[in-house]
């Protein structure tokens, strides 16, 4: 019993000790103050602007109009998008002025100066850019091929399902055939041709009778291949 | 005869050229306007340029153009520009971009020690200039960047993050080196008083002045300043001016060039590198901090980890089965 006190009065002040500690960190950290000395400030920037001196031209600095912010700066897309714009319409305005002025704005085609970025560098950046639109057609392909595969599995397993119900379909009119011969007492002779059978076999039949002859002399060609069929 | 009379009738244009030239305001004429305007008396070639207008184009020859009036209070505004030692790669390469775009900017030397920075405010009154950007670079990852007015101040320190430079291969602009900016910023700069500042010092750097012996007389890039997130975020953009067919169709587009960065103000002083504080960002957690920050959660998984083993050990123990009262019932037993 004595034992379990002491270690619950212990807890106790272990916890308040930690409480001290967390107290004065927090504490700490709140007392420190940042300093934001709006008049310094502004006796600063008087003391070493000379923008409101000088004319549009000395700068050429122009203050955007539209005061929207971006909502969310972690996207980049639309982070750029916005920025895109916003450099646009003060491009423009910048164009306009200086057209006001009088002041050259293109340059003539055939001025010739050094550029910010070489040419070997641009045709690097040229090739890279083609590069990634190759991996991106090439991607494509890839993509339009596994598709394709996917839906040639599916044709395939119609033409299997389609040629089941073929079979069945011609089995059956065989059937019907035999009894209508049944039912007439074999009157033709066995010589009335079944219509059902318009399928495969018959069309094989008909092929190889060409290709090969139907009695008469086999043609060179002919044995030609069937000798090359049996070579193989 | 008719050799005579053409003789005379350049002569009086010429005449008129000079009158003209004469008659211009001389607030339009800085130090380069005014060695020009000796060229254009005496030398033959510069009259010859000066009759070459090119139409169409918006090109017009230094001589014939329009006087424009500015008021030149920044032609003499230099920018030093140097890093500490123990820049990586990557900034220094920035450095060399900013100085790409930047025609009246000086590079000077690595400087050797981090702690002095009043050798920078030295070296720059040497070289003439009136501002210096100085990049340090600590513990070879992180970057901060002084834009100071040098003698007198004010200077602010930036963290520089999320650096793209121009080198690399994603940025399709391109435009002259040294063509002048115009300088794009957002609205919300004006807000605050430190923004102001922070805007008057970029503007200040950024600038070209006009006429610069270095720059070149069109319009083709401009340098975008927005205000985001406590932070200031630069992109450089060429601007693509519509030809041939297109004019009609569309208006101007513009292309990236780069480089892109982000810069973090952490403290404006009153004087170049140093002084009385002025301003202080709240948000601002020192890369240090945060690197400490993350370790410790890692810390707290691996206690994490290592505390529910053995909590699950010391459950496994305290639930072990015990055996019942009928278990060896059906046993086969000695009895």
């Amino acid at each position: 019993m004595d034992s379990d006190d002491e270690l619950e009065r212990e807890m106790a002040a272990l916890e308040s000790v930690k409480r001290e500690r967390a107290g004065a960190r927090d504490g700490a950290t709140a007392r420190k103050s940042y300093a934001n000395n709006e008049k310094g400030l502004e006796a600063s920037l008087e003391d070493f602007k000379w923008t409101h001196k000088a004319k549009w031209i000395d700068h050429m600095t122009i203050t955007g109009t539209n005061a929207e912010r971006v909502v969310d700066v972690n996207d980049d897309l639309t982070r750029e998008t916005f920025f895109y714009e916003r450099a646009l319409e003060s491009a423009n305005e910048c164009v306009r002025r200086l057209k006001d002025l009088g002041v050259p704005v293109r340059r003539p085609d055939d001025y010739y100066a050094e550029m910010v970025k070489s040419d070997e560098h641009m045709k690097r950046v040229r090739s890279e850019l083609l590069f990634e639109q190759q991996q991106l057609e090439i991607r494509e392909e890839r993509r339009k091929a596994r598709e394709s595969k996917k839906y040639g599995k599916q044709v395939q397993a119609e033409k299997i399902k389609q040629r089941t119900l073929d079979k069945k379909s011609q089995i059956k009119s065989l059937d019907k055939w035999r009894k209508q011969r049944q039912k007439s007492g074999f009157a033709d002779d066995g010589k009335a041709p079944f219509e059902g059978a318009g399928g495969d076999a018959k069309r094989k039949r008909e092929d190889r009778d060409s290709k090969y002859g139907f009695g008469g002399r086999k043609k060179v060609r002919a044995m030609l291949s069937s000798k090359r069929a049996r070579r193989c | 005869m008719k050799n005579k009379k053409k003789r005379q009738e350049r002569a009086r244009a010429d005449e008129d050229a000079l009158a003209e030239l004469r008659a211009r305001p001389a607030s339009a004429l800085g130090d380069v306007a005014s060695d020009s305007e000796d060229e254009t008396v005496n030398d033959a070639h510069a009259k010859r340029r000066r009759a070459s207008v090119v139409p169409g184009t918006g090109y017009v020859p230094e001589g014939k153009a329009k006087s424009v009036d500015a008021s030149l209070v920044n032609k003499n505004e230099k920018t030093l520009v140097l890093t500490s030692r123990g820049a990586t790669s990557r900034y220094r390469h920035l450095m060399l971009d900013l100085l790409t775009l930047v025609p009246n900017a000086k590079k000077d030397a690595k400087l050797d020690t981090k702690n002095e920075r009043n050798v920078v405010v030295e070296a720059a009154d040497l070289r003439g200039c009136s501002s210096a950007m100085f990049f340090e670079c600590r513990k070879k990852q992180d970057c901060y960047m002084w834009l100071a007015k040098t003698p007198s101040g004010p200077s602010i320190k930036f963290h520089v993050e999320n650096v793209h430079t121009m080198a690399e291969l994603k940025m399709t602009g391109n435009h002259l080196k040294f063509s002048r900016p115009s300088l794009h910023f957002a609205p919300a700069f004006d807000e605050t008083a430190h923004r102001r500042l922070i805007k008057e010092a970029l503007i200040q750097t950024f600038a070209t002045p006009y006429r610069h012996f270095k720059s070149k007389p069109f319009y083709d890039h401009q340098m975008c300043f927005y205000w985001e997130d406590n932070r200031v975020w630069f992109r450089n953009y060429q601007v693509v001016h519509p030809a041939g067919k297109e004019v009609k169709t569309q208006g101007l587009t513009l292309s990236e060039t780069g480089p892109r960065l982000c810069l973090h103000p952490i403290k404006i002083f009153a004087g170049a590198f140093g002084g009385a504080v002025l301003f202080e960002d709240e948000t601002f957690v020192s890369p240090n901090a945060q690197r400490a920050e993350s370790k410790k959660r890692d810390v707290t998984k691996y206690q994490q980890k290592v505390q529910k083993k053995q909590a699950r050990k010391a459950h496994k123990h305290m639930n072990q089965l015990r055996g019942g009262e009928l278990d060896d019932l059906f046993r086969d037993g000695d009895d």
